[in-house]
């Protein structure tokens, strides 16, 4: 039964240490660039963030432009001097964004990573139910 | 919930972490072995069912079940939100490390409560008693939200569509949804597994039985 548990926790530990590895910049609101001097905040389940207040900063870290976005969640700015963008809706969702840095990282993959979580709470559960029955008889 | 990394001012993130290392401890404290698979269950449960993201006006609500948690894991219950927001926040983005203590903290402290309403209200029907803690719960969530913000920064109480009018009115849905469904989830445990919800409970349903 101790094999069990110890196989179980290493299981665990492996997984949450490569799934973080991944690059992963999938927030739940995200700076989309349509064109040059142009982002659209959106949540990431596609829908706009209507309310977001955009900042954007120079290379010294100096705000340079603030404003509010529109009803589509767009945001225009001048771009140059940009450097990094924020974008805050004032509800707890934030998202930054580097200007000409690639934001087309592979996020992880949802529903398999979902996945993979549930089934190693699932092992967890099994393995300690197992280890107290077998206690009990 | 999932406040993100740099929306609260640090004092209220180490507040709130310190507060959470605290009721951590507490939680973890004497844990015996046959609670920890439904300990486990109940933590990918919330894991899973928190990223399921509801569009309301300008922003989504996501369902929190503290309540369901708190009454069917009790003191644990910190332990397996602590833990489903840790993956998140890690996997996710949802939420953020540094914020990981005030997020665990807005949903302990209503599962905390919700435990002991349920459990103080012995007696009273199973579904009312899940209701009401369903709805207490997501209620108690908010409040503390908007006490942490309006703790960073006063300016989010300003204006008709201040962030505080719309945190309350966007999770009116939930609090209607998570009373329903928390009644109908504890109904139906108390009917096939009573033993989950402790001794006084499984009593209770063989006393109806009989």
């Amino acid at each position: 039964m101790l094999k069990h548990f110890k196989t179980a926790t290493m299981m665990l530990v492996v997984a949450m240490f490569i799934l973080p590895a991944t690059p992963v910049l999938a927030h739940l609101m995200l700076i989309e660039t349509l064109e040059e001097g142009k982002v659209q905040v959106v949540y990431d389940d596609g829908t706009v963030a209507r309310r977001a207040e955009v900042v954007v900063y120079n290379e010294q870290d100096e705000e340079i432009s603030r404003g509010q976005v529109d009803t589509e969640g767009v945001f225009e700015y001048s771009p140059v001097e940009a450097a990094v963008i924020v974008a805050d809706d004032g509800l707890g969702h934030r998202a930054q964004y580097v200007v000409e840095e690639d934001q087309h990282q592979a996020a992880l993959p949802r529903g398999p990573t979902i996945a993979l979580v549930l089934s190693g709470f699932g092992l967890i559960a099994l393995v300690f139910h197992r280890r107290v029955r077998g206690k009990g008889s | 919930m999932h406040i993100a990394d740099g929306v609260l001012s640090t004092q209220v993130a180490a507040v709130t972490s310190g507060v959470t290392a605290a009721v951590l401890a507490y939680s973890v404290k004497g844990i015996k072995e046959e609670e920890i698979p439904r300990t486990s269950l109940l933590a990918g449960f919330f894991f899973a069912v928190s990223l399921i993201s509801i569009p309301v006006g300008p922003s989504t609500i996501h369902p929190l079940f503290a309540g369901l948690l708190g009454v069917i894991l009790g003191r644990r219950a910190p332990l397996a939100l602590f833990v489903g927001l840790l993956l998140q926040a890690v996997l996710f983005q949802h939420g953020g490390l540094t914020t990981l203590g005030a997020n665990t903290l807005m949903l302990s402290i209503p599962a905390l409560l919700s435990h002991s309403i349920y459990h103080g209200m012995a007696g009273r029907q199973i579904i009312l008693r899940g209701a009401l803690v369903g709805g207490f719960s997501v209620t108690a969530t908010v409040l503390i939200l908007i006490v942490l913000l309006v703790s960073t920064d006063p300016a989010f109480t300003e204006g008709t569509f201040s962030v505080i009018n719309i945190l309350v009115v966007g999770h009116l849905p939930l609090v209607a949804i998570e009373a329903l469904v928390t009644g109908a989830a504890l109904k139906l445990i108390a009917k096939a597994k009573p033993e989950i919800l402790g001794v006084q409970e499984a009593k209770a349903s063989a006393n109806r039985a009989r």
